[in-house]
């Protein structure tokens, strides 16, 4: 299926070099260059219009992944109960089996299992409500793994680090 | 079929299983502990359960759950009557973050007074850009630009993001501060683009934003 990434693309290289893709919202203001990168990556994780599916790179070393909101661009952030779409993308060729856990589950390995679609990548969509959760990848049930390519992480107190994902 | 019935309903009533199963004792004496001590249970508790669900030693746990205690009342204490009633819970879990990641009291109390409106938002984004290695000046300055623009919930929750972004690019907070359009020559007089923000860093007295030291 071919990949459409949209007029704007956004690149944001991981440090293990996998280089997500998402798609920049038309709504960034012209007038504001020095916004435009950052609201535009920030854009992309909170607005995230049409997102496309992630670009792959050459294999990375560790699984990554890229988690793209699939709302309308136009939704006014806070304004809607409404659950929102998320994408989580994993890849990890190793993993026979993947899973996410998070603070909107009750950090359930078992809840969310992505699908394995080609060459070691996995997805799910997931619906959240607005606001902000922590989240990290159950790798065949025992490896826990923060998301790497995830823009915002935080101590979890126990020598790990929680991706973050505000929406 | 009254019977298939009954034992579907109590399956959906039933807890989950983590709940239903009793804390580690050492666990369950820090919540405990927490409770007599007149905090809002519910950061602990989940914290609780995110450690037990990764497999973490219930020692472990309640060493992460008697940090999470101790700045959460260091945040009560040092908010007073600046807590948030609408959810002291998110606000104190976030207080405490912002206090572990260097945050004087006062700039507490200062993010307070500056964004009544959105505490538990700002306290948490202004603990992340902390623990993203901007300094309390820094990131005093860059939430109170957020809330001062025309839609604080949508730029504070874009800011720690964006800023993360930039620095883990290769920027040093300074240079993100700046791409985010924090120079004070560049982010003013503009009615409809990114709001503007103080001049975080601070104009040299060291105390640009009314923290009351």
């Amino acid at each position: 299926m071919p990949l459409d990434y949209g007029d704007h693309l956004i690149t944001h290289r991981a440090p293990d070099g996998l280089v997500p893709v998402g798609t920049a919202p038309s709504s960034v203001p012209a007038h504001a260059p020095r916004w435009r990168g950052p609201l535009a990556l920030a854009a992309a994780f909170l607005l995230g219009i049409g997102v496309g599916q992630q670009r792959q790179a050459p294999a990375p070393a560790t699984p990554a992944s890229a988690p793209q909101v699939l709302a309308q661009a136009t939704l006014p952030m806070g304004t809607t109960d409404d659950p929102v779409p998320v994408r989580l993308v994993l890849y990890a060729p190793d993993a026979s089996e993947v899973a996410v856990a998070g603070s909107f589950n009750g950090w359930d390995a078992g809840d969310v299992r992505l699908e394995r679609t080609e060459d070691g990548l996995f997805h799910a969509v997931i619906h959240l409500p607005h606001g902000r959760h922590e989240y990290m990848f159950v790798l065949d049930g025992q490896r826990w793994v923060t998301d790497p390519t995830a823009a915002l992480a935080v101590d979890d107190g126990f020598g790990n680090r929680n991706a973050i994902l505000e929406i | 079929m009254n019977l298939v019935t009954a034992l579907l309903a109590l399956q959906l009533l039933a807890p989950p299983s983590w709940a239903a199963d009793p804390l580690p004792p050492e666990v369950q004496a820090v919540l405990d502990h927490a409770d007599e001590q007149g905090l809002p249970l519910g950061p602990l508790e989940a914290k609780a359960q995110e450690g037990l669900a990764k497999g973490v030693p219930p020692v472990r746990i309640a060493g992460a759950l008697e940090q999470l205690e101790a700045s959460m009342l260091a945040t009560m204490t040092a908010l007073g009557d600046r807590l948030s009633t609408v959810d002291p819970a998110a606000h104190l879990a976030a207080g405490g973050a912002a206090l572990s990641g260097g945050s004087s009291d006062a700039a507490l109390r200062a993010l307070a007074d500056q964004a009544p409106e959105h505490l538990v938002l700002a306290t948490r984004t202004y603990a992340d850009l902390l623990a993203h290695g901007f300094t309390e000046p820094q990131a005093l300055g860059l939430v109170n630009g957020a809330t001062r623009g025309p839609d604080p919930g949508l730029y504070l929750s874009g800011l720690s993001t964006s800023a993360a972004s930039l620095v883990a690019s290769g920027m040093s907070p300074t240079q993100a501060i700046i791409e985010l359009g924090e120079n004070p020559a560049a982010g003013r007089g503009k009615s409809n683009g990114p709001p503007e923000h103080s001049n975080a860093g601070g104009n040299g007295n060291g105390n640009a934003y009314g923290l009351d030291k």
